[in-house]
């Protein structure tokens, strides 16, 4: 089953003689529990894509269905609480609340969600835990490395259990080592736990570990390369 | 209730991590802007209120008693005396003969009897020395010279105002006499009567009634004035702490001094001008601590803009993984209100534990008034609540401008 579908994407920047065409028409689909690479050149459009994909930027053409909800009828509210309950996020610059301790800031998604504090406080330390983060619950981001940060912050994607996760090149500031720790912990989430996963990654080392990889050039998607098939019959 | 808590959590944990400077630096910014808001008003109706407060030791009282409509004097003094001193609230008074008379000075060394004479016409006003300074303390006000003593005769005491030296300061607006000075001979006329005295002392007080005024011994003023019914034309009243002025008033009339003479508590008595000088000067000062207002605003307008604009990928991140917007815009707000509260809170610990009673024993001394610092508690919250108001808009609208921005602009940094 599906659980993105993206007809005809569109993506158009400036007006007039300013205007910039990133993605041209992109088809794609991914289905649940499957972990899939976005690769091409730096001005492909991968990030581009991930954005429409993941409800934070709008689409200038075509329709984007998430979990069976069509995005482009959603309003700004609608939207934010979708990303909430449905979508988790991996940036590569670890996008951690500076003023926050690592509890606070994996729970902070779970209290938008309602969940009492101290429930909220106890999922985001079982969560920290299962990233291997023990012992550095009440670390401010800026006593954690770069490996480590990357770390709290896919507990704080994951924390309120997302149907899918995007992951901006999450390995981009991390040293090798750290690289392939965040994405072994990934490929382990979704192994164990059936999680959907699109990655935008530049490195092809990393997309091994995913089903199929999506390699675009000049805002179109010129090949999907399957590694490991994922439920799609083939 | 979840968007308040998070806002609570973000907002309380940027203060904690903020720079401690920095945030000092901010509440001393919202201190002073409470204080000015405070204290500019604040003395300048302490200014009325520190001469109505002279007025009321030096002249008026807390109760006065005077004449009724269509009477010359007070009717039947001498019962309303007997009874008096035997009211438990009362803890000074003083009777008062008032009248008009024309004192002359330097006559005895006058050699051109064609030439004008040194003349001033005043208030005479006789007391009973010991009462009238239990009531006013107007020995303290003897600025030259001594003051009356009971036992004697032939002594007056003159105010400051009708010494030519003094007149001058006030471009001769007041009648006034030449060289006089404690040990002077001069002579006030009544009607058909003169009679000589030694100038006794000189009086001066921020009390124009009392600066205006040549005292003499009651007996002396009764010969004088051929007021021989005793009958006065004012009866001041100084009470013990902490009694009712209204309380006595009524137990006046329940005594039937209404019959004899009007009775005024001190509020009732004093001009309507000074009610509405101190308004005025209330709104004056309450205008120029809004320009405070306005710049302390700007003030937390322009942190709050800095802190958010810098945050703002931040910002865009948050709503990104699914923060509300108000969310956010509650974490600045209560910012500003964390600074507002402080700010205030040790504005109003200083005013309060420190510049009131500092001011009310040190008076800032003014030409025509030893001024206090007015700070009553009601109007000082009413302005605490619109500066943390203020503050709170102050604090929203930079939150809103940038928590506003699309999502994804700010979390790439795109203008």
């Amino acid at each position: 089953m599906n659980i993105i579908t993206a007809k005809n994407i569109h993506r158009k920047f400036g007006e007039g003689n300013l205007e910039t065409h990133i993605l041209k028409g992109i088809d794609l689909e991914v289905a649940e529990g499957e972990f899939v690479a976005i690769m091409g050149k730096s001005g492909a459009g991968k990030s581009t894509l991930m954005y429409q994909l993941s409800i934070l930027d709008e689409p200038s053409e075509g329709e984007v269905i998430i979990n069976g909800t069509n995005i482009i009828d959603l309003d700004e509210k609608e939207r934010t609480t979708f990303r909430l309950n449905t979508l988790g996020y991996i940036f590569q610059n670890y996008a951690l609340v500076p003023d926050l301790s690592s509890t606070e800031n994996v729970m902070l998604p779970l209290l938008m969600r309602g969940l009492a504090w101290e429930e909220a406080k106890k999922t985001a330390q079982e969560v920290i835990d299962s990233v291997g983060m023990v012992e550095k619950y009440e670390n401010l981001p800026a006593e954690l490395s770069g490996g480590e940060q990357q770390r709290i912050s896919i507990a704080r994607a994951i924390a309120g259990k997302p149907k899918i996760l995007f992951a901006d090149e999450p390995t981009a500031n991390l040293d090798s080592v750290s690289g392939q720790q965040v994405i072994d912990l990934m490929t382990e989430l979704n192994k164990r736990h059936n999680q959907t996963i699109v990655m935008v990654t530049h490195e092809r080392e990393y997309a091994m570990g995913c089903n199929r990889i999506f390699h675009m050039e000049d805002g179109l998607i010129i090949d999907v390369e399957v590694l490991r098939n994922y439920g799609r019959g083939e | 209730m979840r968007i308040l808590r998070i806002g609570l959590l973000l907002g309380w944990r940027q203060i904690q991590r903020a720079n401690k400077w920095t945030t000092l630096l901010i509440i001393f910014v919202m201190m002073l802007t409470f204080l000015n808001l405070i204290a500019v008003s604040g003395v300048l109706v302490g200014l009325i209120t520190g001469a109505e407060n002279a007025v009321r030791a030096e002249y008026l009282g807390d109760l006065t008693l005077t004449e009724r409509d269509g009477e010359d004097h007070i009717l039947d003094t001498e019962t309303i005396l007997r009874e008096i001193p035997y009211f438990p609230e009362i803890s000074a008074y003083s009777v008062r003969y008032s009248g008009a008379g024309i004192i002359e000075a330097n006559y005895k060394e006058r050699r051109d009897l064609k030439g004008e004479r040194d003349t001033a016409s005043v208030s005479v006003t006789g007391i009973d020395p010991t009462l009238e300074n239990n009531m006013s303390g107007l020995a303290s006000n003897i600025i030259d010279g001594e003051y009356l003593d009971p036992n004697e005769e032939g002594y007056i005491l003159i105010g400051y105002y009708y010494l030519a030296e003094a007149a001058i300061k006030f471009g001769d607006i007041f009648d006034s006499v030449d060289n006089v000075k404690p040990g002077s001979t001069i002579r006030l006329t009544v009607g058909d009567v003169s009679k000589e005295f030694i100038v006794k002392g000189i009086v001066q007080s921020k009390v124009d009634q009392v600066s205006l005024n040549t005292y003499i011994p009651e007996r002396e003023f009764r010969r004088l004035f051929d007021r021989v019914d005793r009958n006065a034309d004012q009866i001041v009243v100084r009470m013990q702490p902490n009694q009712s002025e209204a309380d006595l008033k009524e137990t006046f009339i329940a005594s039937g001094f209404e019959k004899y003479a009007k009775i005024k508590t001190y509020d009732e008595g004093k001009p309507k001008f000074i009610t509405d000088i101190k308004d005025t000067f209330n709104t004056l000062g309450t205008f120029i601590g809004s320009i405070g207002i306005v710049v302390a605003s700007i003030t937390i307008f322009i942190i709050i803009f800095i802190n958010a604009l810098s945050r703002r990928q931040q910002i865009g991140i948050l709503k990104g993984i699914g923060i509300e917007r108000r969310a956010i815009e509650v974490a600045y707000v209560f910012q500003s209100a964390i600074y507002a509260l402080l700010g205030s809170f040790f504005g109003a610990l200083l005013t309060y534990a420190f510049l009131v009673p500092y001011f009310a024993v040190n008076p800032i001394v003014f030409p025509f008034s030893d001024g206090i610092l007015v700070a009553p508690v009601y109007e000082t919250f009413i302005r605490f609540v619109v500066l943390f108001i203020i503050t709170l808009i102050a604090g929203f609208l930079p939150a809103w401008m940038i928590v506003k921005q699309n999502t994804l602009n700010s979390i790439l940094g795109r203008k």
